[in-house]
């Protein structure tokens, strides 16, 4: 019986952990149609200098039969970047809050503060050092995303 | 004639460019996903997404004269101060050009680009500037040096440009692979160059400043001593001289080393000496009736 019960939880894991995760850069490229008119678009990253805006996107992608719920997506904003107040999104409904220590912990930016006495202050957006999005569910064989704009400093 | 105020602007420039991180440098994003499915909970992590960051071409000419250079007919080797500033985010390597600006009453000759050897004088100690490598957020001390034609007046503007090895024959926002990165050019062409003045005054008074160091290069440690000869150009009595001179940034002033012909004289406020002298008077019998500022700083 104790058999049966591991071989078939092991079946149910592989199975079911369908859902990946995959993460792309993007800058933004003004472009001159046949026409004169100047567009932006976003292209994939690849002049990066400082200064540059580059767009993160996390696609997510379940595979498998059954929808995927609670999903949390943590990413830290990487090193020697600052994150572009307000970019954070996600292509669902999800909640977005945001880490000052590393990750430990994730707040509203309202509720972020940093400093000790006459140094407290309300965190500003290039001193977050992670984002979480949580996203409710992703259905069987769909696709989601979530995104985030941070500055090479 | 009235106040006549004199201010030395000099030298070891140590402007503070934030110019970024560094070209090479990899920046790498990763992502981590939590979910469930059935109530069984699943972890996984994203690919490690990594970009390199790119060199961007930039630089800042800037000369270091705050007032026109004052200079007598017939003077040889005269020299203006300008500093290059590398504002790009690597390693570049620059060869410079003398200019010359819209205001020319008169043409300077033998023009040669000196590069500073650290003591933001130029002297004899100075080589010519060529291939010189500055790294990123560095600067150098550069001198513009001419002969002043004996039949010059009013003024001639006079300058450098610089040119980078990386940059080649790019335009602006063209890039080009380096190593393991692209070089990309940033640099707007008028911050390539920067003009300074010259200006003949029938009756001026002529600085000339040299330096000392007590080591053979600039270390922390080192203390520079400091001449200004001053003489008065043309005939006629100048009034209410005072000479300013700021200390170079990252050294400290020797205290009571400030002297005027050898006697302690004048004040340091912190930032700057100053020496004022009632009056130099000039004859054409007379000799050069020459003052000498004296004083030290040590290198932080």
């Amino acid at each position: 019986m104790k058999k049966f019960v591991m071989v078939s939880a092991l079946l149910l894991t592989m199975v079911q952990a369908n859902v990946t995760i995959n993460s792309a850069s993007f800058q933004e490229q003004t472009k001159v149609t046949p026409s004169g008119e100047k567009v932006k678009e976003w292209v994939k990253a690849s002049k990066v200098v400082p200064g540059t805006v580059i767009r993160y996107v996390n696609t997510l992608d379940n595979s498998g039969d059954k929808s995927a719920r609670k999903l949390v997506v943590n990413n830290p904003i990487p090193e020697n970047m600052e994150y572009v107040a307000g970019s954070a999104a996600c292509q669902s409904a999800c909640s977005i809050s945001y880490s000052i220590d590393g990750g430990k912990t994730y707040n509203q930016p309202e509720e972020l503060f940093l400093g000790v006495g006459k140094n407290r202050h309300l965190a500003k957006a290039s001193e977050y050092t992670d984002i979480r999005w949580v996203v409710d569910s992703l259905g069987a064989k769909t696709q989601s995303g979530v995104e985030y704009k941070a500055r090479l400093k | 004639m009235s106040k006549y105020v004199l201010s030395i602007f000099i030298f070891i420039i140590q402007v503070s460019y934030a110019v970024g991180v560094p070209a090479g440098t990899e920046i790498k994003n990763v992502a981590h996903l939590d979910y469930m499915v059935d109530e069984v909970e699943f972890s996984v992590t994203s690919n490690t997404l990594v970009d390199i960051v790119d060199q961007k071409i930039d630089m800042k000419m800037v000369c270091q004269e705050s007032e026109a250079v004052v200079v007598g007919i017939g003077e040889k080797k005269r020299a203006m101060s300008f500093t290059l500033n590398n504002t790009g985010n690597g390693k570049d390597t620059y060869n410079f050009s003398p200019i010359e600006g819209e205001t020319l009453d008169f043409t300077v000759s033998n023009k040669e680009i000196y590069l500073d050897n650290g003591d933001g004088v130029f002297s004899e100690e100075d080589s010519l500037a060529t291939d010189v490598d500055v790294p990123a957020d560095g600067n150098v001390t550069l001198f513009l040096v001419s002969d002043i034609p004996n039949d010059a007046d009013k003024l001639s503007s006079n300058g450098i440009k610089a040119s980078s090895t990386i940059q080649g024959s790019l335009v602006y926002g063209e890039s080009k692979k380096l190593d393991n990165f692209y070089a990309v050019m940033v640099a707007q062409e008028d911050a390539k160059s920067d003009i300074c003045v010259y200006e003949v005054s029938p009756l001026a008074v002529k600085l000339e400043k040299s330096a000392t160091l007590s080591s053979d290069k600039v270390y922390s440690g080192t203390t520079i001593h400091y001449k200004i000869e001053l003489k008065v150009i043309g005939e006629g009595t100048i009034k209410d001289i005072v000479i300013n001179d700021n200390i170079p940034t990252w050294t400290v002033y020797i205290k009571d080393s400030l002297k005027l012909d050898g006697v302690t004289a004048g004040d340091f406020n912190g930032t700057a000496v100053s020496v004022a002298l009632a009056s130099v008077t000039q004859t054409k019998a007379s000799s050069d009736p020459k003052h000498q500022v004296t004083f030290d700083v040590r290198v932080q």
